[in-house]
């Protein structure tokens, strides 16, 4: 599961306009494996839209190199310019699924017809076309609906139109732009899930541009945070959540970011002498033992709770605790060992942190 | 009924329905030059169009130069008030159709004058069409072909009926003018006939049957429209 079916190197897209140059993409080099779903966040003008439209060369770079699935599509340095010919081109692109925010469907064709339109150059015949399109849009759940023009259809049903004519010619990947943003929160949820769900039973590839972090938090495994054109911080989403270093990704993920703007604000951590303040994040596997107690119980610590949250990452409650723990040295250094065993990650937060700085915005 | 015409419509009567300055063929050159200047004029105002969207900086074959070429070639005809296009392009008309005067003759001043007019109005149409509906059907592979025919023109269907029933009657409005250069046509039988002869009656029917046909047009054309709009259920 650790082959790279997207490997975008260092790729820059640059506009120029009369007098100005607009860095849009700098130096960028993402990797997503195949089966991932990757979810780039950032705010508005950050170059993630533009990032992923060099997948598919719909935006053509500046420079870099852009390989999917094994075959260079794109690659310029200073000697070298080399540009996967038109037809070929089109046929990669059959293979790189996308949906938008605003769903760009046909408005004058059926919806049977838009996701027939994606099938013209499939080399099937008109029956065989018709029937793959049908089960297309039957397993997006919109069976009856064939004849129906868009404009008949609810937002969330144009946008799983749209998945059907993405999905057309079975690709490997779906790049997801925004697709989530202009609809209301249930049937945000519902493409959300189905997205996830088609990643799971197609072993299909998802890049997930949003500026939404709770869509990257329900179905992404991977996090890229995008700030003017450059990718500022990547990785795990249990990792990015639980352990953000850039000030961006904590205003995008809250979490414990959120935590410690809190405790900031209202400079809730004030230690002694035999205090320390640790962040512990445990997930629902490890939510049996009763840890506050056994701390008292076992080790003579004393655990004050000063901050605590729960959040769903990709279906699997996290929860956040901040606690102060009071006892001698030797006691607090077994109570951790303890904590360790249970499998809860411990974030030692200095007093430094709390005070300083200011809040996160 | 032809007793009460004549009291009241004479010269209308003596017009007659035939002959010279009857009004079937009046009607007959009115309706013979605008369909064949709506069909050589709309052939090319259409390709120009449809090339000013193509060529343009964000089209789908961008090309400064040819889109340089589209932008001032629709430009300078559109400057040249169409009653001097008349005379201006005498020469031209003579050589394509052998003469300069005469409902035949009137074709090539009534195509030149009403394409770049339909050019523009094309060009909007087709920009009228969301660049994400393009970028989608590229997304999916779509050729060149694919996507000027079953997305700009097929989504712009609506639209392009619209601008065209503007167009047809622009171009009746034009048939008028072009009668002053012996095209004949309800134009010159409501100038000639009617104003110069102090023959108001033969006037007023003239306008009214080109008022008939301007209805006709419109009617047609909001009716097509309608039916091949599915944007605005």
């Amino acid at each position: 599961m650790s082959e790279e079916i997207i490997k975008l190197d260092k790729i820059n897209v640059t506009f120029e306009q009369k007098n100005k140059r607009i860095d849009a993409v700098k130096e960028v080099t993402l990797h997503v494996n195949k089966g991932d779903i990757y979810g780039v966040v950032g705010y508005s003008g950050a170059g993630k839209s533009t990032l992923v439209r060099v997948i598919n060369l719909l935006q053509l770079p500046t420079s870099g190199r852009v390989e999917i699935g094994g075959a260079v599509l794109y690659q310029k340095d200073e000697q070298t310019e080399n540009i996967i010919d038109t037809k070929t081109l089109r046929e990669k692109r059959r293979k790189i699924g996308m949906i938008f925010q605003h769903f760009n469907l046909l408005n004058e064709q059926t919806i049977i017809q838009n996701v027939a339109f994606a099938l013209k150059h499939s080399g099937l015949k008109e029956k065989e076309i018709q029937e793959k399109a049908q089960n297309l849009l039957n397993l997006v759940g919109l069976d009856g609906r064939e004849n129906s023009y868009p404009v008949q259809l609810s937002g969330g049903q144009q946008q799983r139109v749209a998945i059907a004519r993405a999905l057309a010619n079975d690709p490997e990947i779906l790049i997801s732009d925004e697709a989530t943003s202009a609809l209301d929160p249930k049937n945000t949820i519902q493409i959300l899930d189905l997205l996830k769900d088609l990643n799971a039973k197609l072993g299909l590839t998802v890049v997930l541009i949003t500026h939404e972090m709770d869509a990257v938090k329900r179905i992404a495994n991977k996090v890229a945070v995008m700030d003017s054109g450059e990718i500022v911080e990547r990785g795990d989403l249990l990792q990015i959540f639980t352990n953000a270093k850039e000030k961006i990704t904590r205003e995008f993920i809250g979490g414990s970011a959120k935590a410690i703007a809190t405790l900031q604000d209202y400079q809730l951590a004030k230690l002694q002498q035999d205090e320390q303040i640790f962040q512990l994040t445990y997930s629902d596997k490890n939510v049996s033992e009763p840890i506050l107690i056994r701390l008292y119980k076992d080790f003579g610590v004393e655990a004050n709770i000063i901050y605590s949250n729960i959040e769903v990452l990709r279906g699997t409650p996290v929860g956040t605790l901040f606690v102060i723990i009071k006892g001698s040295l030797e006691n607090q250094k077994q109570a951790l060992e303890y904590l360790k065993s249970q499998r809860i990650i411990i974030t030692k937060i200095s007093e430094q942190t709390l005070v300083e700085g200011g809040s996160a915005k | 009924m032809s007793e009460l015409f004549a009291k009241y419509l004479p010269n209308v009567v003596f017009q007659g329905w035939t002959g010279d300055g009857g009004w079937l063929p009046a009607i007959g050159q009115t309706l013979y030059m605008t369909f064949w200047s709506a069909l050589f004029g709309g052939v090319l105002g259409f390709i120009f169009g449809i090339g000013l969207v193509l060529t343009d900086e964000d089209g789908i074959s961008a090309n400064r130069g040819l889109f340089s070429f589209f932008d001032k070639v629709v430009s300078l005809f559109r400057a040249i008030p169409f009653i001097i296009l008349l005379a201006f392009i005498a020469p031209l008309t003579n050589l394509i159709v052998g003469t300069q005067i005469g409902t035949t003759a009137a074709l090539v001043p009534l195509s030149l004058g009403i394409f770049p007019f339909y050019a523009r109005q094309v060009q909007v149409a087709l920009k009228s069409v969301d660049q994400g509906i393009i970028e989608a059907a590229q997304s999916v592979g779509a050729t060149f072909s694919d996507i000027v025919f079953d997305v700009y023109l097929r989504e712009a269907r609506s639209e392009l009926i619209r601008i065209t029933t503007v167009t047809l009657i622009s171009l009746i409005g034009l048939t008028a003018m072009a009668g002053a250069i012996g095209a004949g046509g309800l134009g010159n039988m409501a100038i000639a006939y009617g104003y110069n002869r102090f023959a108001n009656d033969t006037t007023f029917v003239a306008t009214l049957l080109v008022l008939i046909l301007v209805i006709i047009v419109q009617l047609v054309g909001d009716f097509l429209a309608k039916i091949f709009n599915h944007k605005n259920a």
